[in-house]
């Protein structure tokens, strides 16, 4: 079967000036990163802080534009899409962002932030607008009399699901959740997981997972990939690469999950930037399993 | 204090809204007894409480410019007739000139009060134009970034740095001394805006590129939001406070402005009564001391720049802290 998403060779260089006698530097913050995702799956993303996870969810979208590589969606190359075709485009990938705090316009009523996808694609009369914002925000949980507010008015975990409401609006197949309950309380997290599990099923959606918080990656995701300073290090399935995870990175990424029980005898392992090679390819060292060893 | 602000503007404006009701004469009328006649005093004393009236005055010398009351009889003031707030009968008490008349012997009051309307418009006018291209301006380079950015920037940092006012003057200078009014005011007008929306573009153009980089303005292009719709939905109405603070700093500066231009010749013609011409034709020291009254329009000037400042300050922080509040949510 086809894969829904089919990222392969995704290559983003940020190129820094330093002024005029300098070379420019070169920040390669996604470099060749190669992953598919299938329909109706859910794939973490997992890596530290600058690993390069958010940038390659955002150049899936092209919010950034890629370097170089390629993003087929159903197997079109979303990367040379015209301006009018990637709009239409849009109505099928969306984003739910990290912070719900600056992700929401301040400035503007949630329902007018839920109906905005709706105006933007010049969808339906105001009347039938109206009517599926209040659908949406039944969707996610959200009481419909609470439309007319401003987003300073709502929880953080409220906020996130009127973001989920936003990113549902245009009835979208592939969702990107980038860190989007990291910034939760843990007991809310668990709510708005629960609400994007439960909204998978029933909306046929695909997620790309992006997270750092590899318990709960291991409990949603079906596969995953571990990225270390902007390459997949790592990937399989979830089970698998937890159990028997190959690369060092992975290994001590692992091993800084923290454990309930204070008594646990717990081995932190320090990663040594050197013990291995950076450039190596990745190589199936089982089934479905690749690591860069 | 913002209180007291706000009522002094709506009185200015009120005053030159109802200029043409509130004037007790036309404001190009001359009456020639009347040069450099001093303010007309509306008495209520007269022997025991009467309805307001006054005395006429007389032309005693018109080499002394010396006038005199005539206090047999008290003219009362007619109320609501010929579309004039309050007026007297000019065949028993002469012309009506609460604040005295100027070296054509016309009235300052109803000269004052089209002239705030001029004045007032003209700054008016100026202050939304400069808004609107400072925040087209800033908009537009505070969202592309980059080479346009850096030209757009480039160009009101230039205009920042010429001295505005000598500008204006050249500006104005290049153009014939005598033109209509209208042609003046368009002139004016053009000539502030183009000098006034640097400043207004730069602060924009810092929020509009700030605001960019937060989520919500990532999200509305996830959305598939053009750049049009982002800037008019998202983006500049983050800029409004700082806008309205940049109203309040443009519009007494117009008014000042113009009554600089004015005075000196490069303004409006003498004739269209502004607060700048009024000026022009007080600028005689010896006059100042004859006839003070010459002197309204400044008061007046005064009264509109306080007023604006009260407004602004009177919320207890200074524009540099409204501007920080504007930044926040």
């Amino acid at each position: 079967m086809r894969p829904l998403l089919d990222v392969r060779h995704l290559v983003k260089h940020f190129v820094r000036k330093q002024g005029l006698f300098r070379a420019p530097s070169i920040v390669k913050a996604v470099d060749g990163v190669s992953f598919a995702i299938e329909e109706g799956e859910m794939f973490g993303l997992v890596g530290e802080s600058g690993s390069g996870k958010s940038t390659t969810g955002r150049c899936i979208l092209r919010l950034i534009e890629p370097s170089s590589g390629e993003v087929l969606f159903r197997g079109d190359n979303v990367l040379e899409f015209s301006r009018p075709r990637m709009r239409l485009a849009r109505r099928d990938m969306q984003i739910v962002f990290q912070d719900p705090y600056s992700s929401l316009n301040p400035r503007m009523r949630v329902g007018d932030i839920v109906e905005e996808p709706l105006v933007i694609h010049k969808l339906g009369t105001k009347a039938e607008r109206r009517a599926r914002v209040a659908e949406l925000f039944a969707l996610v949980g959200l009481e419909a009399d609470h439309l007319a507010r401003y987003p300073h008015e709502f929880s953080g975990g409220q906020r996130q699901r009127i973001g989920i409401a936003r990113a549902l609006a245009l009835n979208p197949a592939l969702i990107i959740a980038d860190e989007a309950v990291s910034a939760l309380d843990v007991s809310i997290q668990a709510q708005v997981v629960r609400l994007m599990v439960e909204l998978k099923d029933r909306l046929k959606l695909t997620y790309l997972f992006i997270a750092h918080d590899l318990r709960l990656v291991e409990n949603i995701c079906t596969r995953v990939a571990v990225m270390y300073l902007g390459k997949i290090v790592e990937t399989g399935e979830t089970r698998a690469l937890f159990a028997r995870p190959a690369h060092p990175y992975t290994r001590a990424l692992l091993s800084a999950v923290p454990v309930l029980d204070p008594d646990t005898p717990r081995q932190r392992l320090e990663l040594d930037p050197d013990a291995f090679d950076r450039d190596a390819p990745l190589r199936e060292i089982a089934a479905g399993h690749w690591a860069a060893v | 204090m913002r209180a007291a602000g706000q009522i002094l503007i709506v009185l200015v404006v009120l005053a030159a809204v109802g200029a043409p009701w509130l004037a007790p004469n036309p404001p190009e009328r001359s009456f020639p007894d009347a040069l450099y006649a001093p303010p007309t005093r509306v008495r209520l004393l007269d022997q025991g409480l009467h309805a307001p009236f006054i005395y006429r005055q007389r032309l005693v010398s018109r080499l002394e410019r010396r006038f005199e009351e005539d206090r047999s009889r008290p003219v009362p003031l007619r109320w609501f007739t010929g579309g004039r707030l309050a007026t007297v009968d000019e065949a028993q008490g002469g012309p009506l000139l609460v604040l005295g008349a100027d070296a054509f012997g016309r009235d300052i009051l109803s000269r004052l009060l089209y002239g705030t309307r001029a004045s007032l418009a003209l700054a008016l006018v100026a202050t939304l134009g400069a808004l609107l291209l400072g925040a087209l301006v800033g908009g537009i380079a505070g969202y592309t970034g980059g080479l346009a950015d850096e030209a757009l920037s480039r160009l009101s940092d230039f205009i920042l740095v010429l001295p505005a006012i000598y500008v204006a003057l050249a500006l104005r200078a290049v153009m014939p001394l005598v033109l209509p009014a209208r042609t003046v005011f368009l002139l004016l007008t053009a000539i502030f805006v183009l000098l006034g929306w640097p400043i207004v573009a730069r602060g924009v153009r810092a929020i509009v590129a700030s605001e960019r980089q937060r989520d919500y303005a990532v999200a509305g292009q996830a959305l598939g939001a053009g750049p049009v719709r982002l800037l008019a939905r998202h983006l500049l109405p983050a800029a409004s406070s700082y806008l309205a603070v940049q109203a309040t700093l443009l519009l007494p500066a117009f008014i000042l402005a113009e009554a600089t231009l004015s005075y000196v010749g490069l303004g409006f013609p003498s004739a269209v009564p502004t607060w700048g011409t009024m000026l022009q034709d007080a600028a005689n020291v010896s006059l100042v001391s004859e006839a003070p009254w010459m002197l309204a329009p400044a008061a007046a000037i005064f009264v509109l720049v306080l007023a604006v400042n009260l407004t602004v300050q009177g919320t207890g922080r200074a524009p540099v802290q409204l501007l920080e509040r504007s930044n926040r949510w």
